[in-house]
């Protein structure tokens, strides 16, 4: 079975720069897929291609196991938010809405509005122009828009710019509620605590390039510190000084911090537990930030071209 | 189509300055109608439109044409500028193309669609503008058939133009004929218009080029030793029009030429408008 989304090779340039070099990834049903990278790092720019409002300069992006182009069929299968979600400002939200739909070659009738306005959140207000709506109105009604058609498929670039906490764990539950009605999502953002709580896989982007791919977990637990804690803090000190994979072990609190370079959590717990030591709790400590950062900083430097290239990415033009 | 278009009027019928516009369109014919009326009337002259101002006082309905002469030199430029170059701009500008676009849209479809409103828009301004000023006048002036003197040919080229008589049907009805070639003769500022809407993110650019385009043609216009050449610009045949009202006649040899050649114009500016905004990468 072909995945939902399909990114190969995709490179694009705008003039002498690339904006997305070589860019492969994909993405199968159900998932909740993060597009994770700095501002600039070329996810908008992927994005865009995937949408069909720009053309790769080589490479292909498929939805549904068919190559898109600019008005392809799919798209009606999608529902997106594209950097901010913006109207028409003279007009209402709920004519918004619908003169979305309608443009779109849809029916009214057949437009999922009670659960749009679910989302959106905004009362009486959907019948308010929508230049009168605050920025984080404006992206609930963003989401709106993208769940009238009941996609199948979403694509949320920084979906959560411009809103508030509360909104944003509500857009998170709204999320993982799709994720498990089966639906696929795929979600760009440079915020790596949201990637971490919303995505089951990511692909690491820096400059256009992937720099790694995977489950969320798996990316984690590339590298970083273990806090422990265990009854003989001397003793676990010294083993876990003596595993050739640690490099450090420092106080914190009641604990130790382990740093690694390889391996995982459950080596050390065994090298404890071997050593007759109880162990009261072993975290990982480093959470995505800290693989993240060292998969950024093992893909530098950026030469002249590289920053040129992160201006035109993932900045808003 | 029929919904892209039905969904263009609506975002162009519902922005407050429609309203303005209309209100604008109705007042303006309003009040230089109501400024008519003193001095002792004038002889008809060829070539000009102190002819046709005459006429007003023996059927108001002329207040339609002869206002129309005047407005149609520029404030109508700049609306007909206004909406072609509105088209594609106007979203990109708040945003909102790249929506239109991630729908399953053919990208022709929405610029042709766009391109009918605009259409649409300039008529109606077109037809509002000359029905005011023709409804003002016959309020004030009343309504008759006319009497048109014809010209000599001595005194215009060699060439004759009869007498004739307009009854007051014909006389609302060539109102509309001549609010029609009006917007026809508009059709290289449409297509320009749409064309670099199509190009910038900002309404203003695009506005301003179709006008300045226009602008431009009637300065080349102007400049003899462009000699036949000039024949192919818009605004050569622009006053052609006219015709229907100092000659009885609906439609003229250079009616037709300067249907024909703003319509080649149109045709160009928008097969490049659809070339370009078929490639165009959508960064708004």
């Amino acid at each position: 079975m072909s995945a939902v989304v399909e990114v190969e090779g995709l490179t694009k340039r705008f003039g002498e720069v690339t904006a997305v070099d070589e860019l492969s990834f994909r993405v199968e049903q159900g998932q909740v897929y993060g597009l994770l990278g700095p501002n600039g790092a070329g996810k908008t720019t992927a994005l865009r291609c995937l949408m069909g409002l720009e053309r790769p300069s080589t490479g292909r992006t498929r939805l549904f196991g068919t190559e898109v182009a600019p008005g392809s069929p799919e798209l009606f299968r999608v529902g997106a938010i594209i950097e901010q979600a913006s109207f028409v400002p003279h007009l209402s939200g709920l004519r918004n809405l619908r003169l979305w739909w309608e443009a779109g070659g849809g029916r009214w009738a057949d437009a999922d509005l009670e659960t749009a306005l679910a989302v959106a959140q905004i009362d009486d207000a959907i019948d308010r122009k929508v230049k009168t709506y605050s920025q984080g109105m404006q992206q609930r009604l963003g989401f709106a828009r993208a769940l009238l058609g009941r996609p199948e498929l979403l694509v949320l670039d920084e979906p959560t710019n411009g809103l508030d906490p509360a909104e944003i764990r509500v857009v998170r539950d709204l999320i993982h509620r799709l994720a498990d009605e089966g639906r696929t999502v795929v979600f760009s953002s440079h915020h790596l605590s949201e990637v971490e709580q919303t995505c089951s896989h990511a692909v690491v982007v820096n400059h256009g390039r992937r720099v790694a791919e995977g489950t969320v977990a798996s990316l984690i637990g590339g590298a970083g510190s273990v806090h422990v804690e265990v009854d003989d803090v001397a003793r676990a000190r010294a083993v876990l000084a003596a595993l050739p994979e640690v490099t450090s072990v420092s106080s914190q609190g009641l604990g130790l911090n382990v740093e690694q370079r390889t391996g995982s959590r459950a080596d050390l717990g065994a090298a404890l537990v071997g050593a007759g030591i109880r162990v009261e709790t072993l975290t990982t400590q480093n959470r995505l930030e800290e693989a993240f950062l060292v998969l950024m900083q093992a893909t530098e430097p950026p030469g002249p071209t590289d920053r040129s290239a992160a201006q035109h990415g993932g900045t808003s033009r | 189509m029929i919904a892209l278009v039905r969904t263009e009027f609506t975002k162009s019928l519902r922005r407050p300055r429609t309203l303005l516009l209309v209100l604008f369109l109705v007042g303006l014919p309003v009040l230089i109608v109501a400024g008519f009326g003193s001095g002792p009337p004038r002889p008809r002259d060829v070539g000009d439109d102190v002819g046709t101002f005459r006429l007003i006082r023996d059927s108001g309905v002329v207040a339609g044409p002869a206002l129309l002469r005047r407005l149609a030199t520029f404030l109508l430029v700049v609306l007909a500028g206004w909406f072609a170059g509105d088209t594609v701009a106007s979203d990109a500008s708040w945003g909102n193309l790249r929506y239109l676009l991630i729908r399953p849209v053919s990208r022709v479809r929405l610029l042709l669609a766009k391109t009918t409103v605009a259409f649409t828009m300039i008529f109606a301004s077109v037809l509002l503008v000359t029905y005011a000023a023709a409804g003002a006048g016959a309020v004030k002036f009343g309504v008759a058939p006319i009497h048109v003197d014809g010209v000599p040919a001595a005194l215009n080229a060699g060439i004759e133009i009869p007498t004739f008589d307009l009854t007051v049907a014909e006389q609302w009805l060539r109102c509309g004929l001549v609010a029609l070639y009006v917007t026809l003769g508009f059709g290289a500022v449409l297509g320009l218009g749409v064309l670099f809407s199509t190009v910038a993110d900002q309404p203003t650019g695009a506005v301003a080029g179709a006008i300045g385009a226009y602008i431009a043609s009637g300065i080349f216009d102007g400049i003899a030793i462009f000699g036949s050449a000039r024949n192919a610009l818009p605004t050569h045949y622009a006053e052609a029009w006219r015709a229907c009202f100092i000659e009885d006649r609906w439609f003229t040899a250079d009616i037709g030429r300067s249907l024909l050649v703003n319509a080649a114009w149109f045709a160009v500016a928008i097969t490049a408008a659809l070339w370009w905004f078929r490639r165009k990468d959508i960064h708004s």
